[in-house]
């Protein structure tokens, strides 16, 4: 039901407006508004901050679906579910929780998550941001790059080093708001595709954040970004299929009219073989980022499968739309069908949050233990 | 017997001609049900053996009231086929006569036939997309019927028959009209129109539809038609102009749709058109699986062109 | 304010394809789901739950999968649902009986809602026989209602005209999908829907009569639409010119 549910409010309030948010780069602003009183913006929220308490699952199921006609609004919706709700529901106090989770299950603030800095992707350790305690409060210098919802964010999961000498034990974990003095937005990014997520450079200038909104404990920042990562990384894999599965069906429908030779394409074997592998690596796609979500509800190994499901699902959307624009030919290569947006949105998912590369490290480092 | 009642004269008449070759496979007698004040002998002219001329209180036409006179005419279960207009009228009317005599109800057949001394109907379902064959193994089997699926028979001056009188006493509802407002009628009749050209939601404003008169005004018996947004939702047409399921019909020679996507609901009640062309500015848009011919582009951009060029080609 | 909404599962129509070879709908593997039009029914319903208070049942008679598809319209703001597995004849006549039982077994109702047809078959016939089998007064194709707690005006177009009736209550009213946009229901809802209460009754147990359909469908076949599908999507000037060349060679430009 929360599928179906998921899938009319898509089909009637992101699919009109995609092609647009897409070509004009405009933030979902409007779509995540809608979304916020349908629990869109707290799905694993616990209920009494206004949650609706679900599942890793159900977020999953969310994630594909919204992804499945806006891959951009797909991310920014998996960023402030996953990678700024979830280290709050598990680190934060009672007054963080109270207070934060509230504002974001009700999509009065939108949430991002500023770990990567201009020398330190995947090797958080080299991060150069620091924060330093000056009585009640924090200050925090530096810089942060690619930041989902960066310019848009109310709240913020910001990581700097309270101790410079303890490599990635020095991170800290900080809850910022966006009107904190000495917070700045700088430069939104012009990308290749996701074009309606603002994704921008923040500075952050003698930032002062109070003492209350260390999250966690001092040093925990590593461990906070590596959690919220391995959750992260299920809703990446959850769009990619998104964007595979949508790939799939427009290929479907197309193929089944486009008719050469007198005949549908659909009617050709070249053609059959491609959907069936698309569709039978979505499903298997789709079982391992079921996996790994249950991994997170049930307790097991969330990073390995995590990194499975992220590793397998974003290269499965990159070839999906690649196949999807080769089956609909010239006609695929125009921002007159859907297939060529998804193949500018597909390539991400193999690069943020962890490249395909760090997702093998992640698999073979478990392998090799 | 076979009956046949409307409250719309026009309707009774065509049902009249249905009725009347069913009177023929069956070897009944066709009687027609007159309630309320009217020409009785019309119907005689028209093919009725018999009408039943019914005296009530009732004013007007109320689904209740009428259905128990029904019934209370057909009491003696010696009935074989009741026949219905399918208007909204008919359409209430129709299973809750058949519900009182417990019997087979069939709305909005498209064919009523006679096999094998069984009544078989047709009717459209899905949408459109197939045709459900039924066979009452009910009695009497009551059918409503669309307007202007039959045409009556010509008026014979010389035909005769019985006006029976009745007077049928039912008991109020607690239910009643408390009022009736005529709709500003546009004299709009797109079920008859030979060219329609049909507005959707890709028109920004209500006064753009103008560009859609104007390419129609090049056609003869063309009329302007729409999907449901924009007659239910934007009140932008009266309800006329409205072309689906739940609208109106149509059969015209060109349906040329513009900017409208194609839901199913509004291409069932095209299906019947020669020629379907559409205008989108979405390539995908469902209505170019439904199209003979199509273009894709902005209305505003293709319609100015579009008029040009038909108007071109006429002369 | 006792209110009763029904409700039937249907195919989604819009997935339906025709056999090539055969001739028939292909109904397998189609998505099954709450008719939309009663999704209106049920709308309406809460509307005037919450402004006259009262409680607000589902009922559905159908296939017994269905109850899946009935938690949408808990979680929507229904109060309790009915499920009544049926998968005998779905001929009009036998299921407005069952349902028409089942009502009288809920006992209390002061309104009865459905949508004015499904959109599978779009016959309309199911909100008349349940108001002739519990002799109820009916307001069918209402685009707009007026509920209060003595009397219901319910608004309906009728040929040009726009009726006004009225009813007290017990009434059975069917809505077109005009009346309403019906709400999606929160994941909370969609949580909470699975603590609402639903009953699930024996269809013998609640009608008399035996069950003896008054039609029987002889064949369902598909009906082509042959359409010729010729999409232009060049140059705009050409476009038209091919399309008014082709228009006239039809016939249709006289």
């Amino acid at each position: 039901m929360i599928e179906n549910m998921v899938r009319e409010f898509a089909e009637k309030e992101i699919e009109p407006v995609a092609d647009e948010l897409d070509k004009e780069s405009k933030y979902p602003t409007e779509i995540l508004e809608k979304m916020a009183p349908l629990g869109l913006l707290g799905i694993m929220i616990p209920e009494k901050y206004g949650g609706a308490g679900l599942d890793a699952v159900s977020f999953a199921i969310v994630i594909e679906e919204i992804s499945k006609k806006c891959a951009a609004t797909g991310v920014v919706t998996e960023v402030h579910n996953s990678l700024v709700s979830w280290p709050i529901i598990e680190y934060g106090t009672e007054e963080q929780k109270e207070k934060y989770l509230s504002i974001l299950a009700k999509g009065e603030e939108i949430g991002a998550f500023a770990g990567t800095e201009p020398n330190a992707g995947s090797d958080l350790g080299s991060m150069e941001t620091t924060a330093e305690l000056d009585g009640d409060h924090y200050v925090i210098n530096g810089q942060k790059t690619f930041i989902t919802s960066g310019s848009e964010a109310g709240v913020l999961i910001v990581f700097a080093k309270t101790d410079k000498e303890k490599g990635h034990r020095g991170i800290s974990a900080f809850l910022v708001e966006s009107d904190m003095d000495g917070f700045q937005v700088g430069d939104i990014y012009d990308k290749m595709g996701i074009n309606a997520n603002h994704v921008s450079e923040l500075f952050f200038d003698d930032m002062k954040v109070p003492k209350e909104n260390l999250l966690g404990e001092e040093g925990d920042g590593y461990k906070i970004a590596l959690s919220a990562l391995d959750r992260g990384r299920i809703g990446i894999a959850a769009q990619a299929i998104g964007i595979a599965q949508r790939a799939l069906e427009e290929s479907v429908e197309y193929s089944q009219q486009r008719e050469q030779f007198g005949r549908p394409i659909s009617k050709f074997q070249a053609i059959q073989w491609k959907l069936a592998d698309m569709a039978t690596r979505i499903e298997a796609a789709r079982l391992l980022v079921y996996r790994s979500a249950m991994a997170e509800d049930k307790g097991g190994n969330v990073s390995k499968y995590a990194a499975m499901a992220k590793l397998f699902a974003s290269e499965l959307a990159v070839d999906a739309a690649n196949e999807a624009i080769q089956i609909h030919g010239g006609y695929g290569y125009t921002d007159e069908y859907v297939v060529e947006r998804l193949y500018r949105d597909a390539k991400i998912t193999e690069i943020y949050e962890g490249t395909s590369e760090v997702q093998k490290m992640v698999v073979s480092r478990d392998l090799l233990r | 017997m076979v009956l046949v009642y409307s409250e719309d004269k026009d309707i009774t008449l065509e049902l009249l001609s249905k009725g009347s070759e069913l009177t023929e496979s069956l070897d009944e007698e066709l009687s027609a049900v007159l309630i309320g004040e009217d020409d009785p002998d019309q119907y005689i002219r028209h093919g009725a053996d018999n009408v039943f001329v019914v005296k009530t209180d009732q004013e007007t036409f109320k689904a209740e009231e009428y259905s128990d006179i029904l019934v209370e005419l057909m009491k003696e279960g010696e009935d074989e086929v009741l026949l219905l207009g399918a208007d909204k009228n008919g359409q209430e009317l129709a299973p809750r006569v058949a519900s009182k005599l417990d019997t087979g109800c069939v709305s909005e057949c498209t064919a009523l036939y006679v096999e094998n001394e069984d009544i078989i109907t047709e009717r459209v379902i899905y949408s459109g997309k197939a045709l459900a064959v039924e066979r009452f193994d009910s009695k009497p089997a009551v059918v409503t019927v669309p307007p202007k699926l039959f045409d009556p028979l010509p008026e014979d001056e010389e035909r005769s028959g019985e006006l029976i009188e009745k007077e049928i006493e039912v008991s109020p509802y607690p239910s009643k009209i408390v009022d009736i407002k005529e709709k500003e009628s546009v004299g709009v009749d797109v079920e008859s129109a030979e060219t329609i050209v049909s507005c959707g939601r890709g028109f920004d404003n209500k006064e753009d539809i103008e560009i859609a008169q104007e390419l129609a005004n090049n056609f003869e018996g063309n009329a302007v038609g729409c999907s449901r947004p924009i007659s239910a939702d934007l009140n932008w047409l009266p309800e006329e102009h409205w072309i689906g399921l739940s609208g109106h019909k149509v059969k015209p020679r060109l349906y040329i749709a513009v900017g409208i996507s194609g839901q199913i609901q509004h291409i069932a009640g095209i299906r019947d058109s020669d020629i379907i062309l559409a205008i989108n500015k979405d390539e995908d848009a469902l209505i170019f699986e439904s199209a003979d011919y199509g273009i894709v582009g902005d209305l505003y951009e293709v319609l100015p062109k579009l008029i040009e060029a038909v108007k071109e080609k006429k002369t | 304010m006792e209110i009763i909404v029904c409700a039937k599962q249907i195919v989604d129509v819009s997935d339906i394809k025709i056999d090539d070879k055969t001739n028939e709908p292909i109904l397998k593997g189609v998505d099954d789901k709450i008719s939309d039009i009663d999704k209106n029914a049920v709308e309406e319903g809460i509307k005037i739950k919450d402004e006259l208070g009262g409680n607000l049942t589902v009922l559905l008679v159908g296939p017994s999968e269905a109850t899946e598809n009935i938690k949408e319209l808990l979680a929507m703001g229904a109060d309790r649902a009915v499920m009544v597995p049926w998968d005998g004849s779905s001929s009009y006549d036998v299921v407005s009986k069952i349902i028409a039982g089942a009502i009288e077994k809920i006992g209390d109702h002061d309104l009865i809602l459905c949508g004015e047809a499904s959109l599978d078959l779009f016959s309309g016939q199911t909100g008349p026989r349940i108001a002739a089998l519990l002799d109820l007064p009916q307001i069918t194709y209402a685009q707009s209602l007026d509920a209060e707690d003595e009397k219901i005006v319910g608004h309906k177009d009728v040929g040009g005209k726009v009726v006004s009736i009225e009813s007290t209550y017990p009434v059975l009213v069917t809505v077109t999908k005009e009346i309403n946009e019906p709400r999606l229901p929160s994941l909370m809802d969609i949580l909470g829907a699975s603590n609402k209460p639903m009953d699930v009754w024996d269809a013998e147990s609640l009608v008399s009569d035996d069950l003896q359909p008054g039609l029987e469908t002889v064949e369902i076949k598909g009906v082509p639409m042959e359409r010729k599908k010729i999409v232009f999507h060049d140059d705009l000037d050409e476009s038209i010119e091919k399309v008014v060349e082709k228009l006239a060679k039809e016939g249709v430009l006289g």
